[in-house]
C-alpha cells in the first residue's frame, strides 16, 4: 500500500503547494487490515492558508479515488510542525518532498 | 440538512452524535440543531444567544484548518476539535482568540459554554494553572 500511495501521488502531486512535505502515518504503515490512510502534509508559512487546504482537499480526492481507501489528512505549517513535532510523535514516514 | 456521516471533513458519525447528545444534556443548552452534517447551532440559557459550533475530529488542528472551516463557516462561533485524545496548535489557539473564536476539545467545550466570553475559556490545574490541550511532544 505504502509504494501504492507513493506512485499514485506522483500523478497529482503539483496539486498541492509547492515545498510541501507528505508523510503517511497511522495503521496503514503497519497492517493491511487498516481503516484509513493518513497523511501528514507540512506546508510553507507563507502560503495562502484557505487555498492550500483546498488543494490538499482535492489532491486526497484523487488519491482516495486511485487507493481505494479513505484518506484522512493533517494539515500543520512547518513552524507548527516544529513546534508540535508530529512526525516524530507519530513516527511518520516521508513520502513526498 | 442532516446527513449523518457524510462530509468533507471525514467527520465521523459516531463523534457527531457524542458532541449532538453532550449538547442536548447541556445544563446551559435549551436547543439544539444541526446542518450540513457537522455544524450545531445552540441556544444558550443565560446568555439568551445563539451559537454556532463546528464539529471537528482532527489530530492536531492547525492553523490552515481554522482558517478554512471559517472561510466556509464564517458565522462559526466555537470550533470544537475533537474528545482530549486530539490537540490544537498554539499558532491555531492564538488565531481564535484573536478572531474572539472558541477553539476547544470537548472537555474545555462543556466549560465554555458557561461562559459569556466563551471564547477565553481556559481549564486550570489544582494549582491555577492554565492547562492548553496543544499537540506538543
Amino acid at each position: 500500500m505504502f509504494k501504492k500511495i507513493i506512485r499514485v501521488s506522483q500523478s497529482f502531486i503539483t496539486e498541492i503547494p509547492e515545498s510541501t512535505f507528505v508523510y503517511v502515518f497511522g495503521s496503514s504503515l503497519y497492517t493491511e487490515d487498516f481503516n484509513d490512510i493518513d497523511l501528514l502534509f507540512v506546508i510553507p508559512d507563507t502560503v495562502n492558508k484557505v487555498l492550500s487546504y483546498e488543494a490538499i482537499r482535492k489532491f486526497c480526492k484523487h488519491l482516495e479515488e486511485n487507493v481505494g481507501s479513505v484518506i484522512d489528512f493533517t494539515i500543520l505549517t512547518n513552524s507548527e510542525e516544529q513546534e508540535v513535532g508530529f512526525v516524530e510523535q507519530v513516527q511518520a514516514l516521508l513520502v513526498y518532498s | 440538512m442532516s446527513n449523518n456521516g457524510q462530509n468533507n471533513y471525514n467527520v465521523s458519525y459516531s463523534v457527531i452524535t457524542w458532541l449532538e447528545r453532550a449538547l442536548k444534556t447541556h445544563k446551559n443548552i435549551s436547543s439544539v440543531s444541526r446542518y450540513d452534517d457537522i455544524v450545531f447551532e445552540v441556544t444558550r440559557t443565560d446568555q439568551d444567544d445563539k451559537l454556532t459550533i463546528f464539529c471537528a475530529d482532527e489530530y492536531v488542528g492547525g492553523v490552515t484548518f481554522v482558517q478554512h472551516v471559517l472561510s466556509e463557516y464564517p458565522n462559526c462561533n466555537i470550533i470544537s476539535i475533537g474528545g482530549g485524545w486530539n490537540g490544537y496548535t498554539s499558532e491555531a489557539k492564538e488565531f481564535c482568540l484573536a478572531a474572539k473564536i472558541g477553539l476547544f476539545v470537548s472537555d474545555e467545550l462543556m466549560g465554555a459554554l458557561y461562559k459569556d466570553k466563551y471564547w477565553n475559556h481556559v481549564q486550570k490545574d489544582h494549582k491555577g494553572k492554565p492547562i492548553f490541550y496543544y499537540r506538543n511532544t
